[in-house]
């Protein structure tokens, strides 16, 4: 699902079924796309590009469990692009053994016609 | 979602910026009974907010309540509101939506019940939760 656009290109985006549905702002969620070399590499604010060294070395399965908290929560979008609401919240790290309990920005999107769908576009560290 | 890096970067940059701002997703099983109230009311305006697509600026614009208000509690500041002032705000919200009208006057009728026994508390709490898991009506009226 690689974007062969240069400026678009933010490495491997992965789909995956998530283990057990959850709900987020009232509407049931089992799919994560999942941008999981941004997350782990970061954008380059110079090059806009993704940067060579790792941040970190979450897998999608991790970035599971950080979508998994999301059940049952009601978040205001930050902005909203045609069908698209766009959403930043801060939480902390779930991941026993990689920065766990430590704050993290996710952002990510959710899209009107595909409700079942989270897009998570990136993790920032907090600290 | 095609963005572009540059788009990506400037929202990367905004919500570096508003960090603190931001609602904090956080475990609720230790939070006090006031606390989970000020909560569920906070997230009132929330559910308000993205049925209507607006942001806390649309909503100011609505209500005339502060937009730092208004963006302290969607992202859920509820150290900041007692249950009251929240309420009063919730109230605000009410003179332009029906439902949350109508939410407040079962929150009125709700506080009047008088002490029920304890297996009947349990019922009406175990009917109001299946009501909100499935938004089935007629499950309350089993309860």
């Amino acid at each position: 699902m690689a974007n062969k656009k240069p400026e678009m290109d933010r490495g491997k985006i992965e789909k995956i079924s998530l283990k057990r549905s959850i709900s987020f702002n009232g509407n049931t969620i089992d799919t994560a796309i999942i941008e999981i070399d941004h997350i782990n590499h970061g954008l380059n604010k110079k090059t806009r590009k993704l940067n060579i060294k790792r941040r970190s070395s979450f897998t999608v399965r991790d970035i599971e469990k950080f979508i998994m908290l999301l059940d049952g929560e009601e978040v205001m979008a930050d902005d909203y692009k045609g069908k698209i609401s766009q959403y930043s919240i801060r939480i902390n790290c779930p991941i026993k053994g990689k920065f766990f309990d430590k704050e993290f920005v996710m952002i990510f999107d959710t899209h009107y016609d595909k409700e079942q769908e989270i897009h998570t576009i990136t993790l920032i560290p907090g600290w | 979602m095609n963005y572009t890096n540059e788009e990506l970067l400037k929202r990367i940059n905004k919500a570096e910026k508003n960090i603190k701002k931001l609602s904090h997703i956080t475990d609720k099983t230790s939070l006090s009974t006031e606390d989970k109230m000020k909560l569920s009311l906070c997230k009132h305006f929330v559910q308000y907010a993205n049925e209507k697509s607006m942001k806390a600026i649309d909503l100011h614009k609505l209500t005339k309540i502060p937009t730092s208000r208004i963006s302290e509690i969607t992202n859920y500041k509820i150290k900041k509101y007692s249950v009251d002032q929240l309420i009063k705000y919730l109230n605000v919200l009410a003179e332009h939506a029906p439902r949350i009208r109508e939410y407040l006057l079962f929150i009125e009728q709700a506080v009047e019940v008088p002490t029920l026994k304890v297996t009947e508390t349990r019922k009406l709490t175990k009917g109001l939760r299946e009501v909100t898991e499935l938004g089935s009506r007629s499950t309350f009226l089993h309860a």
